[in-house]
């Protein structure tokens, strides 16, 4: 608008919002800069290359190097099914935020097996083709896997976004809460392979844009709750585009590209808790328990974790755009909201972040844990550092993690000790939501390569160079990402949930150079069965480790549900305590390493198992 | 005899006037009517003729007004008057207060009528002629009303109500410098008057306007119109266009300092770090003593991520040069974190702390610092107070987005 063009009319209206807006200044303005004109959360990177001019995430290869992972996706069998989600031109958010994939042992055959969550196709929707279906594949025992979805019952044909495992009825039996844009599902395990989906009968159906899901027992009557955080409000009818009226500004743009709109400028979905009522149902307890998420923030992940270790789950919750939640569990059915108080809410520049996942584990070995929170491209990713006490402190750049995970757009994530050496390392998977990356020179890229960070004593992290031609040098556009011993050889395997595509199997193949143990848990009485909750400390050596089992976390997925160790060089295990859900800590002796063991509350070790053993395959102790 | 009582009559008039509390809200005035001060300044002759015309009927057709007033029934009141002044038409106070009537009624016509007749029996009335100001002014005669108010407030300067009026029928008349020391001299006696500050405002901003529009009339060509037309596109959120209206100054006159300033902001408005950091080095090549331009370059170079010591120095020299910008010390501090020179961050964080107290980044960096000195229970203070005060901002954001999407969808 110029002053030549109207005799004043036009100007006269421009005068005045220039003059408001002369009169408008201060700290507002600073605090916004970084979030106008469609910069991340994190501001702008000068954009890192490798060698051969490709940007970093989809490049920086060795030639030579120790080899951690190999992808064996087609062998296993897993590579025939594929993902989808909406549109590969990306149009609207709904198409991006990709699934989640859980690992649980759905029929109790000591063997995990993989259930990947789906999106959809408009064609879909409009009944022109098939819904996508959710895949269930049942691990063979022998480094393959088949798909059992349709005869289990559990093939979703919802937009499905994120899954938790947790036997929500202590029958002994894993269940599965699939989380839709839409209404959800409760897939009750019926033990004979199938399943039935009772989320209408429970009341956990919603209807809204749900993500990452938590089961966790927050009222310690030794039965699981079930807490679903919420993302946008959505309406496939008017789905939010430039001018459209769910979106309140036109936060369309990515450095200055026009791409899908939101999550900013959306209208938020609240977040859900529900009781278990212990007789098939659940009650909404959200807003009495103070975890209702009034404000509207945008959630992607959830979990129940005890991280003050008074022995009752507390709950992350990770928001894209928006200050995370952090609550503190206050035994009285109630939470208290410390998200800013604990550090959590915020990175160390005191900016939200795009919070995409959520891993938590011992790091530093000081039996407290720390939490890493994933995030988007051009900004680094966030480890909190447990200082005690609900205190959290942002340690990325000291640690070594921050600078190299500036350029991904990372989604799955966890503490493995993926090479048994008695320290968590970190594995992040990462792929990008905005196609138009791959055509400007931002850095990043679409599809992007894992990242595999590894402890160094618990003081610092170093990256683990990609190798070319393995697992670590896979240029996939990751989402969901799960972590267990598929194979049952000790060491930590990778599931990601790829977009658009067939999902990624990558098999530990790290040498063999320390030992391990593993614990299957199985609550009692007053614990959920599956011992969700349950907190294990044991001494090997000079290291006294912690593993917790967890339910959810990553992005909207669910990993295996045994506790894992490695030893380091320790070739004997000192001493295991249990903190078990209902408050019993429990000590039990391991005579063996290199084995799983089934420990059940009150009763010590009841099974072992080894893979590789000579000697029979199932033996039990007694 | 009759004289006598005529005055009488006369007198009673006017002692029984009530004063009519005629104050309202934007445009409602307090309007104390002392009519008795129309009896002192009546000439003989016109008293004369108007005891005259009091009659025995007029008496009783006073006490039927006066009676139907007391008891709230202004319609009767206003009936008796009319039928009054039928039979003694040179009665000025008569008309006063029927006009009076008229007035309260909200019926500024025949408010006007009936005191432009009383005045013209006795032009020396100043509360009618006040009065008929007024009623002129909210029928919009804006040319009528002025100089019956403006002799108003002349007659009584301490006379509020005048005042505003007089101050809205100039700014209808378009004339806002003559308004604005009325406006001033009512929000000395009545600062809390915020329609008064919104009437203020308005003028200055309109003033602006006017004279924004005369440098568009002199040169249109000028580096100073194309910089105002990038000002009004950039206040518009119109940053394409004010980058074309910027860039076309900075060609005419590169040395002037302004322009590069002006486009850095849209750049660093819009996030665009490393060319903002550009102009505003050029800016500060053209005026190294804009310590704005200054200050938004360490910002700009902090947001962009590159070396805190370098943003320091140019955000030390910013401080140098202009104390009291807030920004620059809380960003100063900010460097010095990164630093991990928390200590000297310290005394710019409480300086700002006292500026701004409700700023939640400030509260953020004060826990960042007393952590590094180890004073656990002081940065949980901090945190507690940036964590309320960023809830607070974060449900205000919401419930605005809400009821914008709202009024969006609803809206057809």
């Amino acid at each position: 608008m110029r002053i030549r063009d109207a005799a004043g009319g036009g100007f006269r209206a421009g005068a005045v919002l220039f003059l408001i807006a002369l009169a408008a200044c201060g700290f507002a303005q600073e605090q916004m800069s970084s979030q106008q004109g469609g910069a991340s959360t994190g501001g702008v990177y000068a954009p890192v290359h490798d060698a051969e001019h490709r940007p970093i995430t989809a490049g920086g290869f060795v030639e030579r190097g120790p080899v951690a992972f190999k992808d064996v996706s087609v062998v296993s069998g897993l590579a025939a099914w594929r993902n989808e989600g909406g549109t590969p031109a990306k149009a609207y958010i709904v198409e991006s935020l990709g699934n989640g994939v859980a690992l649980l042992d759905y029929d109790n055959d000591g063997w995990l097996d993989i259930y990947l969550v789906n999106g959809m196709t408009y064609d879909a929707m409009s009944g022109k083709a098939p819904a996508p279906h959710a895949a269930l594949f049942h691990n063979n025992h022998d480094g393959t896997f088949t798909n059992v979805a349709a005869q289990a019952g559990v093939t979703n044909d919802r937009w499905g976004v994120g899954v938790a495992v947790g036997d929500y009825d202590n029958d002994g039996w894993p269940d599965l809460y699939v989380t839709n844009v839409g209404k959800n599902r409760l897939y009750h395990n019926n033990h004979d392979g199938t399943f039935n989906d009772m989320a209408e009968k429970a009341g956990v159906a919603l209807g809204t844009w749900s993500t990452g899901p938590t089961f966790g027992d927050y009222d310690g009557d030794g039965r699981l709750d079930l807490f679903v955080p919420g993302y946008t409000q959505y309406d496939f009818a008017n789905p939010p585009a430039v001018g459209s009226n769910s979106v309140v500004s036109n936060n369309c743009k990515y450095r200055g590209v026009s791409v899908f709109c939101g999550p900013r400028g959306l209208r938020g979905e609240h977040d859900h808790l529900f009781r278990n009522n212990g007789d098939g149902t659940f009650t909404d307890v959200s807003a009495k328990a103070g975890v209702a998420d009034a404000p509207g923030y945008y959630g992607l992940v959830s979990l129940f974790v005890d991280l003050n270790d008074d022995g009752r789950p507390d709950l992350l919750v990770a928001d894209d755009s928006t200050p995370n939640y952090l609550y503190r569990n206050k035994g009285d059915g109630t939470f208290e909201d410390l998200s800013f108080e604990s550090g959590y809410a915020v990175n160390r520049d005191g900016r939200e972040t795009a919070s995409m996942g959520i891993a938590v584990g011992d790091y530093q070995n000081n039996g407290r844990l720390d939490i890493l929170n994933t995030t988007f491209s051009d900004d680094y990713k966030v480890l909190y550092q447990n200082n005690g006490d609900l205190d959290f402190t942002d340690v990325s750049y000291d640690a070594g993690i921050a600078t190299p995970t500036i350029p991904f757009l990372s989604w799955g994530d966890g503490f493995i000790d993926y090479d048994n050496d008695g320290w968590k390392d970190i594995f992040i998977a990462s792929g990008h939501v905005y196609p138009q990356v791959d055509q400007h020179d931002w850095g990043t890229s679409m599809a992007e390569r894992p990242l595999l960070f590894r402890n160094i004593h618990g003081q610092k992290f170093e990256l683990v160079p990609p190798v070319k031609g393995t697992g670590l040098a896979d240029v996939i556009l990751a989402r969901g990402a799960a972590f267990g011993d598929l194979f049952n050889d000790g060491k930590i395997d990778v599931v990601i949930n790829n977009l658009d595509a067939p999902p990624t199997l990558l098999r530990n193949v790290s040498e063999d150079r320390h030992h391990w143990v593993e614990f299957k848990l199985i609550g009692g009485a007053k614990s959920p069965h599956d011992a969700i909750g349950a907190v294990v400390f044991l001494s090997a050596g000079s290291m006294k480790q912690r593993g917790d089992v967890l339910s959810g976390g990553s992005f909207a997925s669910s990993n295996d549900p045994r506790v894992h160790f490695g030893l380091g060089d320790a070739m004997t295990v000192d001493s295991v305590e249990i903190r078990w859900p209902s408050g019993v800590r429990e000590k039990i002796s391991v005579p063996n390493v290199d084995r799983i063991y089934t420990v059940e509350e009150g009763k010590g070790v009841t099974a072992s198992f080894c893979a590789r053993c000579t000697v029979g395959k199932e033996a039990a102790v007694k | 005899m009759k004289r006598k009582t005529g005055r009488k009559i006369i007198m009673s008039l006017s002692m029984n006037i009530r004063f009519s509390n005629l104050f309202r809200t934007m445009g409602m005035l307090w309007l104390p009517v002392v009519l008795i001060l129309l009896f002192v300044t009546m000439p003989v002759a016109f008293a004369q003729s108007a005891e005259d015309e009091v009659t025995p009927q007029v008496q009783e057709l006073y006490a039927q007004a006066k009676a139907a007033q007391d008891r709230g029934d202004n319609a009767t009141a206003i009936q008796k008057y009319r039928a009054m002044l039928k039979l003694a038409p040179h009665l000025a106070p008569a008309y006063n207060n029927l006009g009076m009537l008229y007035f309260n009624q909200r019926d500024y016509p025949h408010a006007a009528q009936v005191l432009e007749q009383g005045l013209k029996l006795n032009p020396d009335m100043p509360t009618a002629s006040a009065m008929l100001g007024f009623s002129y002014a909210e029928m919009g005669e804006n040319e009528k009303a002025e100089p019956l108010l403006e002799a108003a407030v002349r007659a009584n300067p301490n006379d509020d109500n005048a005042q505003m009026a007089l101050a809205r029928t100039l700014i209808h008349l378009k004339r806002y410098d003559e308004a604005t020391p009325y406006l001033k001299s009512h929000l000395d006696k009545d600062p809390k008057d915020t329609q008064a500050w919104y009437l203020l405002g308005k003028t200055y901003l309109q003033l602006s306007e006017d004279a924004l529009g005369r440098i568009n009339e002199i040169d249109p060509n000028s580096v100073t119109a194309h910089i105002v037309a990038g000002e009004i596109d950039e206040s518009m959120k119109n940053y394409d266009g004010a980058l074309v209206e910027y860039k076309k100054a900075i060609d005419m006159a590169p040395k002037q300092p302004g322009g590069h300033d002006h486009m850095g902001n849209v750049f660093w408005e819009t996030g665009k770090w490393e060319s903002a950091q550009t102009e505003f080095k050029a800016e500060l090549a053209n005026d190294p003593n804009n310590c704005t331009a200054r200050w938004k370059l360490a910002n700009a170079m902090l947001e962009a991520n590159a070396l805190a010591q370098d943003a320091l120095t140019e955000l030390n020299r910013a401080v140098e040069q202009c104390p009291t910008l807030m920004q620059a010390r809380v960003d100063r501090a900010r460097a010095l974190v990164k630093l991990n020179k928390q200590d000297e961050a310290l005394p710019d964080l409480l300086l700002a702390e006292k500026d701004s107290p409700n700023e939640p980044s400030i509260h953020f960096l004060l826990a960042n610092v007393y952590r590094a000195q180890g004073k656990a229970a002081d940065a949980q203070r901090e945190l507690r107070t940036y964590g309320r005060l960023q809830r607070e901002a974060s449900e205000s954001v919401a419930a605005q987005a809400s009821d914008a999407i709202s009024i969006k969808s609803n809206a057809h």
